[in-house]
């Protein structure tokens, strides 16, 4: 079954076109990389998908349901969570406050995702259940806010460079949890400068080049292919 | 003398600290100041008073007047605020809007009460004193007291731990992320209106009460505290508003005691600087706030 | 409305142009132009309402002669300095027109002042502000300055109670309130009277808890309070809550001279000293007899501000028969009548009215006290 269906997504950010008919899909249960270049437009295909911005045209369908003209909080609600870049955890509010605002997007659907088994992903949450967030380290922050998109029963996880800022130990241990969950059953479009990563732990990928799909295939195909890496993602 | 005048700053402060509370919960939701909010308590006071001479039962007017407060603060965010929340630098746009709003509410209750100083009836509510300690306390003192106590600690309990109470933190610390998060931050910023509306109403009728006077303009002293209370206690802390609500009307209670009449303003805003001074970001600062940073 | 009435301008000017040929019977135009709506409408529409019942009594008992009659127009200010030039511009270019008998008060009466100067055309202002007198001869004022006024209470205070140290509460953002608390402190203190405490309230004020209880638990014998009548009835309610001795004498100016006084204070207010011109129901033939008159045609009791309206009326009805007898019905004959109007009988202060060399009226005033819910007159 298909989780998400994008079809020649056009979207402009003050008359700068940031995506230029855009189409992909992610199957339920698989994890796909977005990967491209800073600038490419990334970020605002995952914020387009959230509603955060408005489209321009094309069309989004999540789970069978076109999401055009729904509010940002109804798309969360409707199991489709953002992970934004940079974490976002509420500053002012403990770790567990923050996994408990998480419980809103699950309004009454039921879920595999518990406090316990968030816990039990990232045990640091509960070792530091009433501490004030924002002054977490960069990695806590990080599973705090994928532990707190869990709490909301996602039926697709996005995630917007989850590695940014993070040592390689640290990434790690979050790449880790990613792929267990995906394991698990939770399909993830994970966005990712860092294409090694992303490729490595996903199995297909886009490559997104100035808001164009610019290639689209297996990911350890495409991690072999070093023309495309050095010609989209300049590493 | 000394403690009778503290009482009397006491309860009066116990009124500012209803009046702050609304608007400090807009400033740290909102990040905008609502200069309406000051019309809204001035309305409650005239809903009461009209419900009252119109035979309906004291509490009930109080009730009436609530609720009508209530939803004047959701229409002064639908006409004032909502089409400018949306978007960049609102702050000034917003405020000038809301001074607008500020003005028709006025405007209409002079209107409405022809300019004249209206009082609740004789009677409304039963004048009693009692000798406490050698202290001279009216029964109104002690309900507003309590009533203050309980309704203070009520708002305080459903931000702290109730599920509303967190996506109205989670809005005003980030919208966006909150959104992300499936909270609806139109339906929060309703809410936290109605609730500051009301309590802002309920302050009208109390002051209307306790001090014999409803008019028009009774709302500018009060938004003029309320501006002075939100500084000292921090912006957008409840707690900070509560406690410099009490120091602000022990201090000019005691200002109005023992120092030449004419000095209160210059002693509330002496307080003010000095409060600024050793603490920049007001006594409960941005550490525990409700929201503190700026609006983004 | 029945006063209304306007007449036709062709039998007007002939009446101008035949002033003083006496078997013609004549019209005597009077225009009483006061704040019936707006901001001074509760003394502007009070002292028309008083104005219209004087000179209609004054008509009927053929006050003015044979035949003469006074024709009169109510017109509204509307608290409104540009409707108020605009009227009183167009009054003047209607020659007919003697005098106008208004505006009621504040930058309103200057700005009709102004105009009336400008245009010789004698307005008799509502104000008791000496700046519409100074403006120029053409304009009046009808009510008494401070000057007058306050020696009345500060001599209460001083030698009629013997009070010997005074609490003072005045208003602190208003200038003409504190040019009338000024003007008491400096003649209590001349008449040996010791002032322990003065404090300023602000006009928008209520909360008075803090100030009661500093006068309640101070060291005086009286307390004078210097603000407006609902603002000083709700500062005596918190007095008394604060505990202030029932015995403490409290007095006022005329501000406290309005039913509202009595009715926002209720039992507190009682046996409060204020000074007023009027006397609710009259303290003399001619006062009482205007007051059964003004509650039988109006259906509710008199005020101080209709009682003033009735009284202004008498002496411009004076000054127009004076006029027309001296063979000068102009509006300088009117003028210079007005100006010379000495004991003119009227209802209010000790009954009897009187411009002086400099064009200020005096009536003199009434101390009052409020007894069982009604001002009456305090004992001397």
């Amino acid at each position: 079954m298909t989780t998400l269906t994008i079809s020649d997504l056009h979207v402009s950010y003050g008359g700068v076109k940031a995506l230029r008919g855009v189409s992909m899909h992610v199957e339920q249960g698989e994890m796909v990389a977005l990967i491209g270049s800073n600038g490419a437009g990334k970020s605002t295909l995952l914020n387009a998908l959230s509603n955060v911005v408005k489209r321009k045209s094309g069309e989004i369908v999540f789970e069978g349901r076109e999401t055009k003209g729904m509010s940002p909080h109804s798309v969360s609600r409707a199991g489709l969570l953002h992970v934004p870049e940079g974490r976002q955890v509420l500053g002012d509010m403990s770790v567990y406050e923050n996994l408990q605002v998480g419980l809103i997007a699950r309004g009454k659907r039921n879920t595999i995702y518990t406090l316990d088994h968030v816990y039990e992903l990232f045990p640091v949450l509960e070792e530091r259940r009433d501490q004030i967030a924002g002054t977490l380290s960069g990695g806590q922050q990080q599973m705090l806010a994928i532990g707190r998109a869990l709490m909301g029963g996602p039926h697709l996880l996005l995630l917007d460079e989850p590695s940014l800022g993070l040592s390689p130990l640290i990434t790690d241990q979050v790449f880790d949890a990613l792929k267990k969950l995906n394991a698990e059953g939770l399909t993830v479009l994970l966005v990712e400068q860092n294409a090694h990563r992303a490729l490595e732990a996903t199995s297909r990928a886009y490559v997104l080049d100035r808001g164009q799909i610019a290639f689209e295939g297996a990911s350890e195909e495409l991690a072999g292919n070093q023309a495309v890496i050095d010609s989209y993602l300049g590493a | 003398m000394l403690s009778q005048q503290i009482l009397n700053g006491l309860v009066s402060g116990s009124v500012y600290a209803l009046f702050s509370l609304g608007f400090t919960l807009i400033f740290g939701v909102q990040k905008l100041l609502n200069f309406a909010h000051g019309a809204t308590f001035m309305a409650g006071a005239f809903i009461a008073y009209y419900c009252t001479i119109s035979g309906l039962p004291f509490l009930l007017a109080i009730g009436f007047s609530m609720l009508a407060t209530g939803l004047i603060a959701i229409l002064i965010d639908l006409i004032a605020f909502r089409t400018l929340r949306n978007r960049g630098n609102a702050e000034f746009p917003a405020l000038v809007s809301s001074i607008g709003v500020d003005l028709i509410l006025v405007s209409i209750a002079q209107q409405v009460s022809k300019t004249q100083v209206l009082n609740f009836p004789f009677g409304t509510f039963p004048i009693k004193f009692y000798d406490l300690f050698g202290l001279r306390i009216s029964l109104l003192q002690i309900v507003i007291l309590a009533v203050v106590a309980v309704l203070v600690a009520a708002l305080i309990f459903y931000l702290r731990k109730t599920t509303f109470g967190r996506q109205v933190r989670a809005v005003a610390t980030n919208e966006r992320a909150a959104a992300l998060l499936g909270v609806n931050a139109q339906s929060v910023y309703l809410q936290t209106f109605f609730i500051a509306g009301a309590l802002a109403g309920l302050a009208g009728v109390l002051i209307g009460l306790l001090f014999n006077s409803i008019q028009f303009l009774m709302g500018e002293p009060y938004m003029l505290r309320a501006f002075v209370v939100v500084v000292i206690g921090g912006l957008g802390s409840v707690q900070g508003a509560i406690v410099a609500s009490l120091l602000l009307g022990v201090t000019q209670s005691l200002a109005v005691a023992y120092l030449p009449s004419g000095l209160t303003d210059a002693i509330i805003f002496g307080l003010l600087f000095l409060v600024l001074l050793v603490r920049p970001n007001g006594l409960f600062g941005d550490i525990n706030a409700v929201a503190g940073g700026t609006r983004q | 409305m029945k006063f209304k009435t306007l007449m036709l301008s062709a039998t007007s000017a002939a009446a101008v142009t035949l002033a003083g040929v006496a078997a013609h019977a004549e019209d005597y135009k009077v225009v009483i132009l006061q704040s019936l709506t707006g901001g001074a409408a509760f003394i502007g529409k009070n002292v028309a309402d008083g104005a219209v019942l004087a000179a209609e009594e004054l008509n009927e008992k053929g006050f003015f002669g044979e035949g003469n009659q006074m024709v009169f127009s109510v017109e509204d200010d509307a608290t409104d300095r540009t409707q108020t030039l605009s009227l009183i511009t167009r009054l003047a270019a209607d020659e007919d027109v003697l005098m106008v008998m208004g505006p009621t008060s504040g930058s309103v009466a200057m700005a009709g002042a102004n105009v009336a100067n400008e245009r010789e055309f004698p307005v008799m202002t509502t104000t008791n502000s000496m700046e519409v007198v100074e403006n120029g001869p053409w304009s009046f004022i009808m009510t008494q300055p401070a000057s007058i006024t306050m020696p009345f209470i500060a001599d209460y205070t001083a030698e009629t109670l013997g009070l010997e140290r005074c609490a003072i509460i005045g208003v602190k953002d208003n200038e003409a309130y504190v040019a009338l608390q000024r003007m008491y402190e400096s003649l209590i203190t001349e008449a040996g009277v010791e002032i322990v405490s003065q404090d300023g309230v602000a006009l928008a004020d209520s909360d008075f808890s803090a100030l009661a209880t500093k006068i309640a638990t101070s060291d005086q014998d009286c307390v004078f309070i210097g603000t407006p009548a609902a603002q000083g009835a709700n500062i005596i309610l918190q007095l008394k809550q604060a505990g202030l001795d029932p015995s403490t004498p409290i007095l006022g100016h005329n501000a406290f001279a309005s039913p509202t006084f009595i009715e926002k204070g209720g039992a507190a207010v009682e046996d409060v000293y204020l000074i007023g011109a009027w006397v609710p129901g009259g303290d003399d033939d001619f006062s009482s007899a205007f007051a059964e008159s003004f509650e039988a045609k109006m259906g509710f009791p008199a005020d101080e501000w209709n009682a003033m309206g009735y009284s202004g009326m008498q002496v411009v009805a004076h000054a127009v028969r004076d006029a027309a007898e001296a063979g000068n019905l102009t509006r300088d004959g009117v003028r210079q009548a007005l100006g010379e109007q000495k004991d003119i009988p009227v209802v209010v202060g000790t009954h009897t009215y009187s411009y002086d060399e400099e064009r200020v009226p005096y009536f003199g005033m009434k101390v009052l006290q409020v007894k069982d819910g009604a001002f009456t007159v305090a004992p001397e």
